[in-house]
């Protein structure tokens, strides 16, 4: 199982007809029963069941998060569509209208499924793409409003805070012991410039206004830019599904897109201004929006997740060390990156203002 | 073998000290030097070699009871780097590691820590460590194109007590190791001893000779090998038992032991120590008031390892006691014998009331009675 409970693995039965479909393994057939869906073929691909009948092709999916986000999620893509914005594969309804199905305590839902080549980060023209795919669900979006009664105001700056806090704690609770390992070596070493990396994020969010108590701040974001989330059919962007929505500034969406490309590039300053740009043809940055976005980019989030699954025995010593290594290597380009990307950003703000 | 309790002993880890750390016993010291830096912005691949450039010793003060030793140490460390611009940073999973940690901070799941267990975690480094015994030979010819240097230069000293006649200092052990990806850290250990034999004088003053045998265990470490255990005596205090016509002397006895860790990786070369207190029966030659002077001096002493946390220590102790201060008395005799009589003064002349304040006859103002103050705001 991955981290999101997500079932892996490959497992195949063919169908010998309509009539004598037997199941689909590791998929229950009570779900498929509630759908208006003449299987003829189904098998177990990475990450969901790719189910076939004479018309079309569906991917089922096992949700295993907060079930209000799968709901806020779906709702969210409806109000997408409706703006005219396709570029998700639509979920299928069941026979009475739900939107998923509730059996033996787990989630299921079916979407449409096109095969199609997927993304790769390595690809300039692909990532320019994707920068110009999210402008777009912005654009469409940015009015969408969905609050359940009773959800607790999300504040991003309490919820790093309390993550740097976490940091500390462990600093200090190693500060007096002999350090048993390379990992624990490597921590102490570098603690206080990601501590420090860490506060001067949230000071610039602090300077970009960022306010969690206003409302317009806070929307709904497509937060999952994975490779294989990600197709190209015809010469266009499709996402497979999207029910990892959160909610939080909208150019955290952006800056998780950077987050994820741009190791793959030593942090190519050019490459993250090219995106950025491709974002404003479509949706223009203000300089608060500018600030958020260094912020985000700035906060140690890797250097704070090795730490989370060290505490968490999730994984192999060696493993972990040797990505906490290469993600401290890694900050060497990333810090030549800001620097640059944050220059360019005060220039164009300076020429806008004499302009 | 069958130990009591008593000689059977954990001793516990002590903190570690940067710049200076000294265990100071019964006739020697032990003094662990210890720096720990970051050194370029370029991250380290290998410690190469270690040498000491110089280490001397002099005596800057001396007493009957301890003497401060003085010295200068220069250590230089060679290490090479890597270059950051051909090393592939880019871990295949990252951008998943991206996408996986923003969906934990939204979920609110936060480090927990009810279920660790750090002592499963206990793992040798993959960085470089050198450990040379005694004092490393000199640097010129070890250095090669391209390597890095850092090199320390550094005071140092230390009490010693006891009297004889005193040995130079050594260099125990020195340990250089890679703890970090830019940081290196140098540990130096110095041994100070007297040479502790018994004059004949003193073998008349003999008041008993112990055999002991104790089993030290350590808890949270591994011990590769011991360097030594140096022990300090204090807070004496006697008791003559009437019906038994014994004399017992009772102490806080504390026992070091200096010990490089089987663990490779950060500090190696530690310490670890416990107080007990230790009672001594005399059965004769003694007075029935406290002695003047006690003195113990270990003799062959004996450290062998049993295992990775435990040691069995053999050591004979004499204990030797002094009940007169002739000499002490003879040093003072150049001294001028002052009897102590007391000494008549003259009373203090008392002053009448409001007598200052009194014009008197004749008398003419001497000088100003006051003074200007000013002060400026």
């Amino acid at each position: 199982m991955d981290m999101n409970g997500l079932s892996t693995g490959r497992r195949s039965i063919k169908n010998m007809g309509k009539s004598n479909f037997a199941g689909i393994e590791g998929f229950p057939s009570e779900v498929l029963q509630k759908y208006k869906i003449n299987v003829t073929e189904g098998k177990k691909e990475n990450k969901f069941w790719l189910i076939k009948s004479r018309e079309k092709s569906y991917a089922a999916w096992e949700y295993t998060s907060n079930i209000e986000i799968l709901e806020m999620s779906l709702k969210w893509q409806d109000y997408l569509r409706q703006n005219g914005f396709t570029k998700i594969l639509p979920y299928v309804k069941t026979v009475t209208g739900e939107n998923y199905v509730k059996v033996n305590k787990k989630n299921y839902y079916i979407t449409e499924f096109i095969e199609g080549k997927p993304l790769d980060f390595q690809r300039r023209e692909d990532l320019l793409e994707l920068a110009r795919t999210l402008a777009e669900i912005y654009a469409c979006s940015r009015n969408f409003e969905y609050e359940k009664i009773g959800e607790k105001e999300i504040s991003w700056l309490k919820i790093k805070q309390d993550r740097l806090t976490e940091l500390l704690f462990f600093y200090q609770y190693l500060s007096d012991k002999k350090l048993i390992n390379d990992y624990e070596r490597l921590y102490m070493e570098n603690f206080k410039t990601y501590y420090n990396r860490g506060q001067e994020a949230i000071e610039k969010m602090v300077m970009a206004g960022y306010n969690p108590s206003n409302k317009a701040q806070t929307i709904v974001l497509m937060g999952n830019f994975l490779e294989e989330n990600i197709v190209k059919i015809n010469s266009d962007l499709m996402f497979l599904h999207a029910t990892s929505c959160i909610k939080g500034p909208m150019i955290m969406d952006l800056s998780l897109l950077l987050c994820m490309c741009l190791p793959k590039h030593k942090w190519d300053w050019e490459l993250a201004k090219d995106i950025i740009m491709e974002y404003q043809k479509k949706v223009q940055l203000n300089m608060n929006e500018k600030y958020m976005l260094l912020a985000q980019l700035y906060f140690p989030r890797r250097f704070w997740m090795y730490s989370y699954r060290y505490f968490k025995g999730d994984g192999e010593l060696n493993n972990i060390t040797e990505k906490l290594k290469k993600y401290l290597y890694e900050t060497y380009w990333q810090d030549k990156c800001l620097n640059k990307l944050e220059n360019w950003m005060l220039e164009e703000e300076n020429n806008e203002y004499e302009g | 073998m069958n130990m009591k309790d008593e000689n059977n002993i954990t001793l516990a880890s002590e903190e570690l000290n940067v710049a200076q750390q000294v265990l100071e016993g019964e006739g020697e010291t032990w003094v662990i030097l210890r720096w720990k830096e970051q050194m370029s912005a370029e991250p380290i691949s290998e410690v190469l070699s270690v040498s000491a450039e110089e280490f001397n010793c002099y005596v800057d003060y001396k007493s009957i009871e301890k003497s401060y030793y003085r010295g200068q140490i220069d250590i230089v460390v060679n290490y090479n780097t890597s270059d950051l611009n051909s090393m592939d940073i880019a871990a295949k999973e990252v951008g998943e590691e991206e996408y996986f940690c923003r969906q934990l901070f939204y979920s609110g799941k936060g480090i927990e820590t009810e279920s660790f267990d750090r002592e499963q975690l206990l793992q040798e480094t993959g960085f470089s460590t050198l450990m040379e015994d005694g004092k490393p030979s000199e640097r010129r010819e070890k250095i090669t194109k391209g390597d890095r240097v850092w090199e320390v230069q550094s005071p140092w000293g230390a009490w010693l007590w006891g009297t004889g006649e005193g040995q130079e200092a050594t260099i125990k052990k020195v340990h250089v190791a890679q703890v970090g990806l830019y940081s290196i850290l140098v540990e130096v250990v110095i041994k100070l001893e007297i040479r502790q034999d018994v004059s004949e004088n003193e073998k008349q003053s003999i008041a008993s000779a112990v055999e002991e045998e104790t089993i030290y265990n350590i808890k949270d470490d591994s011990i590769e090998e011991v360097l030594g255990m140096p022990i300090a005596r204090g807070f004496w205090s006697c008791a003559y038992k009437i019906n038994d016509k014994k004399l017992i002397l009772k102490n806080f006895k504390k026992i070091v032991m200096v010990y490089v860790s089987s663990i490779k990786g950060g500090e190696r070369l530690r310490v670890a120590s416990t107080v007990k207190e230790e009672r001594m029966l005399i059965e004769e030659g003694f007075e029935m008031f406290c002695p003047v002077n006690i003195k113990v001096i270990k003799s062959n002493e004996e450290i062998i390892l049993m295992s990775s946390r435990t040691l069995l220590h053999r050591e004979v102790n004499y204990c030797m006691l002094k009940w007169e201060l002739k000499k002490m008395q003879e040093k003072s005799a150049s001294l001028e014998m002052v009897p102590l009589t007391p000494k008549m003064t003259e009373p203090v002349k008392r002053v009448k009331p409001c007598e200052k304040w009194l014009k008197k006859e004749g008398e003419k103002k001497k000088g100003k009675f006051y003074s200007i103050m000013t002060i400026k705001i």
